[in-house]
């Protein structure tokens, strides 16, 4: 017999209203779990993907534009760009790498990017297969096209006009798959890398005069941190070019989302808090019950504060239960999203990662059972004990 | 053993003082080691009060008590709850089982509370005595109301008291009842070698005492 065992076997007495306050505890935390773990997992994956490219060079329009179809492979492109001006802005002093990327085709509903090998070597992707394109024609798979299409080194596939799976499809320039990358996290996972020459030679039937030809953005890494004063204003000098920065228009992002986090985040708090609500209820009506037994307690020889403490353990350790309870519900949520999300092509989220937060929600929780039993613990400190053990019970 | 001396409880509305109540006056109580004694009285009278002042839950307006050589006055809060626990067994009229825990359980409550090792084998040997082994497991409410008597005298008997206190014990009970809800309470003290202190207003107890208090 010890403290803890007492207090599970009032829980287990009243089994309706502890399971109602580990629900309405669980849901609260659930709640900010989801959060914690989305949001976290967005932004580590869009800082992944964002990493080490200073600015976006494309074709007029909303920068933040440029930079989700660009960067992330989100959105629309703006348009493209005549290849001469980005070759001539890829030579600049101030630009250390600049890789070309020539968008415009999928296939089923994954980017194909026309671009050169120094893309997948800026995010460090390996090569789970095959080898790198050298040729027109030939295609790269990332690892959730090659597992989603069931693709190998040796296939072959046409791509569809359009980012939209359902674009006309381009039956007379099938690629031929030469290699699978392995999975590393990045939104390479998500496309299809082939020569930037293989996209020209999709769309230029009628054979354009190679003057003429575009590309659609190209990444850049400064040389020097000054450049970041000076380059994208002269970009946005230029009458074909915009500038835009991942960075900064990421920030921007996740300004507009907190809106809609932070309310998300409110309504986990307020069910928290009517989970506190209910547990001090649900205590103080408990405590009627138990006026007899507390005193019979100190009958027995238990002092004041072991009462206190019992009180207080017992919303402890309904709010520890509840709190593990929704952290767990919180993954089993997050990752149910993931898969939801992963058939719509967008950017994955797992339950299964564990976030350095989630300790502070299980603080939160046991906080708010024992602020919950402060009441009801207090009233046990000083019941006095002759007069109830005379009353009836 | 125990010995009272001089007290005096009265029960003050603080608003009036002088309609403060007098409810016990007790000028003079000795109980040796071993004894039985039944303290007789009509509702009213104040049995339940010397009972709950002998056990240290209530302090006299006036006066002195002392259990076992231990001045009750020199003792407060947890060290008084402590003493309580482990030198007084006390089976209230009310029975006041925890309903929420088993009868065993109930049982090792009071070594427990009193800061005593759990001894589950004393426990069972306890509620074999009283044959209520079967019943260890049952839950208060499932208890007739002798064997709810029964576990209570087990629970106050655990951590082997010296002084076993019991509560109109036989109230609404018949006679074949009474008397044996009697023997059993001197049964278990003489086991554990308590003193056993009886308040009632059944003048049936009577014949079973030798040594009686009238107040």
């Amino acid at each position: 017999m010890n403290l803890p065992a007492i207090s599970l076997a009032y829980l287990r007495a009243r089994p309706l209203a502890t399971a109602l306050n580990l629900l309405l505890l669980a849901l609260g935390i659930a709640t900010i779990t989801v959060l914690l773990l989305a949001t976290a997992q967005l932004e580590e994956r869009m800082g992944r993907d964002a990493r080490g490219v200073d600015l976006v060079a494309g074709a007029k329009g909303s920068p933040m534009q440029l930079v989700l179809s660009s960067v992330f492979h989100l959105d629309a492109p703006t348009g493209n760009i005549p290849l001469e001006d980005a070759q001539a802005l890829s030579r600049h002093p101030a630009v250390k790498k600049a890789i070309p990327l020539a968008l415009g085709d999928s296939f089923q509903g994954h980017r194909i990017v026309g671009t050169n090998h120094d893309y997948p070597a800026h995010y460090g992707a390996q090569l789970a297969a095959g080898r790198l394109w050298s040729a027109p024609m030939e295609a790269v798979l990332g690892a959730d096209v090659a597992a989603g299409a069931h693709l190998a080194v040796g296939s072959t596939f046409t791509g569809a006009h359009g980012l939209a799976a359902g674009g006309d499809a381009h039956d007379e320039e099938p690629f031929k798959v030469v290699g699978v990358l392995a999975p590393s996290g990045s939104v390479l996972d998500r496309l299809v890398l082939t020569g930037v020459e293989s996209v020209w030679e999709i769309h230029e039937h009628g054979g354009k005069p190679a003057q003429r030809r575009e590309i659609t953005a190209l990444l850049i890494q400064y040389a020097t941190p000054l450049a970041a004063a000076m380059l994208p204003r002269q970009v946005n000098a230029s009458a074909t070019l915009q500038a835009a920065s991942p960075a900064y228009e990421s920030a921007r992002l996740f300004r507009m989302i907190g809106v809609g986090v932070d309310v998300l985040r409110a309504f986990g708090a307020l069910l928290i808090l009517v989970a506190g609500l209910s547990v001090f209820i649900a205590l103080l009506n408990a405590l009627e019950d138990r006026r007899y037994d507390l005193a019979v307690m100190r009958m027995l020889g238990a002092s004041r504060a072991k009462l206190m403490g019992l009180m207080l353990l017992e919303g402890a350790t309904l709010a520890a239960m509840g709190g593990i309870a929704g952290v767990a519900l919180g993954h089993l949520f997050a990752e149910l999203l993931g898969v939801a999300l992963k058939t719509a092509q967008q950017t994955a989220v797992t339950g299964w990662a564990w976030n350095p937060r989630e300790p502070w929600l299980l603080a939160l929780a046991v906080g708010v059972g024992i602020a919950a039993a402060l009441v009801p613990a207090w009233r046990a400190y000083s019941t006095d004990v002759a007069p109830v053990l005379a009353e009836g019970g | 053993m125990l010995r009272v001396t001089g007290i005096r409880q009265r029960y003050s509305t603080s608003a009036v003082p002088q309609g403060a109540k007098e409810v016990l006056a007790l000028e003079r109580f000795e109980a040796a080691a071993g004894e039985h004694w039944l303290v007789l009285g009509a509702s009213g009278s104040g049995k339940t009060t010397f009972l709950n002042l002998v056990a240290g839950l209530l302090a006299p307006s006036e006066g002195t008590i002392e259990v076992g050589g231990q001045a009750l006055a020199a003792l407060s809060g947890s060290a008084l709850d402590r003493w309580r626990g482990r030198n007084i067994g006390i089976v209230p009229q009310r029975l006041h089982l925890v309903a929420s825990l088993s009868v065993l359980e109930n049982l090792l409550l009071a070594p427990f509370l009193a800061g005593l090792a759990s001894d589950r084998s004393r426990a069972l040997s306890v509620l074999d005595r009283l044959g209520m082994k079967e019943h260890s497991t049952s839950k208060p409410h499932q208890l007739s109301h002798g064997q709810a008597q029964r576990a209570a005298i087990a629970r106050a008997v655990m951590n082997r008291p010296k002084l076993l206190l019991a509560d109109e014990p036989t109230a609404n009970l018949d006679d074949a009842n009474c008397f044996s809800a009697l023997q059993l309470l001197q049964d278990q003290s003489r086991e554990c070698g308590a003193t056993l202190i009886v308040a009632t207003h059944d003048q049936r107890a009577r014949e079973r005492f030798e040594k009686r208090l009238e107040l």
